[in-house]
C-alpha cells in the first residue's frame, strides 16, 4: 500500500510537470486528461472513492473538452 | 524514512510551484488556464493527503460496520465540491480567453498589455 | 522584462516560497498519522444520528449543508458569467439553425447508433449515482457531472449540430435554476416549524434504505440538477459560439 501510494504521488508530480511544460495548448489538453486520470488513481489509493469519481469525469472529460472547444473557436476566428 | 513521510506535502508544493512557473512564463492564454488547473490540483492533493490515516478504510459504512474508524470525510467533502466548481471556473476563464482573443487578435499574454473595451 | 530575467526572478521567489513550504512540511504530522477529531465525530454521527451510510454525503448536505449552498452559488455565478461572456456582441450575429453546413466527423452509422445507445444508459447511470448519494459513494455532484458528460459524449460521437439540438437552452436552464432555488427553498422549509435553516424536514429513516438521511435525498437531486444543467449550459454556449456566432461583415 505504501509503495502504491508513493508511486502514485510521484506519477502525479511527473504528469503535472508535463502539463506545464507541454506548451502547445492542443497537446496540453490530452495531457490534462491524463493528469485527471492519475489524480483519480491517487485519490482512490488515498481511500477517497467519491472524490475519485468526480475527478474522473471532470478532469478526464469536461475540462479537456472545454479547452478543445475554446481552441476550436480561436482557430475558426483565424480563418 | 523521513522523505516518504512528507512526500505528499512535497508533491503538493511542487505542483503549486510548477503551476505558478507555467502561469508566469506562459506564451498562450489557453496553456495558462491549464496551469491554473495544476495549481488547483495541488490543493486537492494536500487536503486528501491530510485526510488519509494509516490502515483506515473509506468513510462508507455499507460494508464496513458503523463505528470503525475511517478516513476524514470533512476534507473529502471540501475537495469534492471544489473539483466540480473548479471546472466551471475553468470554463469561465476560457470564455474570457476567447473574448480576449477576439479583441486583441492574439493569444500571447505578453502582447496583451493595454485594456481595450 | 526579458524572458531570462523573468525566469530568474521566478526562480528566486520560488526558492523562498519552496523553502517555507518544506519547513512547513517537516512540521506536519507524517503522512498517515493525522489526528482528526472532527472527522471521527462526523463518521460516528452520520450513521447513528443522521442514518446516512455515506459519511461524505452526510457532511456535504447535512452537517455542513450551508457551505454547499455557497458552492452552488459559485457554480451558478460561474455559469452565468460564461453565458454572459459568450453571447453575440454588438458586432456579431448568431446564425439560425441550418442542417446543411455543419462541420463534424464523417457520418458513420455505427457512431450514431452507439450514441443513441449510450445516451440513455449513461443518463440512467448518472441518475442512479445521484439517488444513491446517501448510501454509497456518489451524490448530486458526481451524478450531475455524469449526466452532463453523457450529452457531451454524444457531441463527441456525432458532431456539434445534434448536440446543440439535444441541449436546447430551456430544459438545462430550468434544471439549473430549480436546482439552486430548490436547495434554498428546502432550507427555508424548516423555518415554519420553528427550526433553523436547513434542518432536516424529511424523516431520517433507516440507515441503508433509499429514503434515509432526511433532507439529503432531495438536496442530492437539487444539486444534481444544478450541476448537470450548469455544465450543459456551459458546453452549449461554447458549441453555439463555435458553430453559429459570426462577425457581422461575414457572409
Amino acid at each position: 500500500m505504501i509503495a502504491l501510494q508513493t508511486g502514485l504521488f510521484l506519477l502525479v508530480a511527473a504528469v503535472g510537470t508535463l502539463v506545464v511544460f507541454v506548451r502547445d495548448p492542443l497537446h496540453q489538453a490530452a495531457v490534462l486528461s491524463l493528469f485527471g486520470l492519475s489524480l483519480a488513481a491517487l485519490f482512490t489509493a488515498l481511500e477517497a472513492p467519491d472524490v475519485a469519481l468526480s475527478e474522473i469525469v471532470v478532469g478526464g472529460l469536461v475540462a479537456p473538452l472545454v479547452v478543445l472547444l475554446a481552441l476550436a473557436k480561436m482557430r475558426s476566428l483565424r480563418r | 524514512m523521513r522523505l516518504l513521510e512528507i512526500l505528499p506535502y512535497l508533491v503538493s508544493g511542487w505542483l503549486a510551484l510548477v503551476g505558478l512557473y507555467g502561469i508566469a512564463t506562459s506564451r498562450h492564454l489557453v496553456h495558462l488556464v491549464g496551469c491554473v488547473a495544476v495549481v488547483q490540483s495541488s490543493t486537492y492533493v494536500i487536503l486528501l493527503a491530510l485526510s488519509f490515516q494509516k490502515g483506515r478504510p473509506a468513510p462508507m459504512f455499507q460494508q464496513t460496520p458503523p463505528g470503525t474508524p475511517a478516513t476524514d470525510p470533512v476534507l473529502h467533502s471540501l475537495v469534492l465540491t471544489d473539483v466540480v466548481v473548479g471546472v466551471t471556473v475553468t470554463a469561465f476563464l476560457l470564455a474570457l480567453v476567447v473574448q480576449a482573443y477576439k479583441r486583441y487578435g492574439t493569444a500571447d499574454p505578453r502582447a496583451i498589455t493595454r485594456l481595450r473595451g | 522584462m526579458s524572458p531570462r530575467a523573468l525566469r530568474l526572478l521566478f526562480l528566486v521567489s520560488a526558492l523562498v516560497l519552496g523553502h517555507a513550504l518544506v519547513r512547513a512540511a517537516l512540521r506536519l504530522p507524517p503522512h498517515g498519522h493525522m489526528q482528526s477529531p472532527y472527522g471521527d465525530t462526523a463518521n460516528v454521527v452520520s450513521v447513528q444520528e443522521r442514518q446516512t451510510t455515506d459519511a461524505v454525503t452526510a457532511v456535504i448536505f447535512d452537517l455542513r449543508g450551508f457551505d454547499t449552498l455557497h458552492e452552488e452559488f459559485i457554480l451558478f455565478g460561474a455559469v452565468a458569467a460564461v453565458l454572459l461572456l459568450l453571447r453575440p456582441s454588438k458586432d456579431e450575429r448568431e446564425l439560425p439553425e441550418s442542417r446543411e453546413e455543419e462541420p463534424g466527423p464523417p457520418r458513420s452509422a455505427l457512431l450514431r447508433f452507439s450514441a443513441r445507445l449510450f445516451l440513455p444508459v449513461c443518463f440512467v447511470a448518472g441518475l442512479n449515482l445521484i439517488c444513491h448519494g446517501q448510501l454509497t459513494p456518489g451524490g448530486g455532484f458526481q451524478g450531475g457531472v455524469a449526466i452532463a458528460s453523457a450529452a457531451i459524449v454524444v457531441f463527441l460521437l456525432v458532431g456539434l449540430g445534434p448536440f446543440a439540438r439535444l441541449v436546447p437552452a430551456t430544459p438545462a436552464e430550468l434544471a439549473e435554476s430549480l436546482g439552486v432555488g430548490g436547495y434554498v427553498l428546502l432550507g427555508l422549509a424548516a423555518l415554519p416549524f420553528g427550526m433553523t435553516f436547513l434542518t432536516n424536514v424529511l424523516p431520517l429513516g433507516h440507515a441503508g434504505s433509499l429514503l434515509s438521511g432526511g433532507n439529503s435525498f432531495l438536496l442530492n437531486l437539487a444539486v444534481g440538477g444544478a450541476v448537470a444543467g450548469g455544465l450543459l449550459l456551459v458546453a452549449g454556449a461554447f458549441a453555439r459560439q463555435l458553430l453559429r456566432v459570426r462577425k457581422r461583415e461575414e457572409r
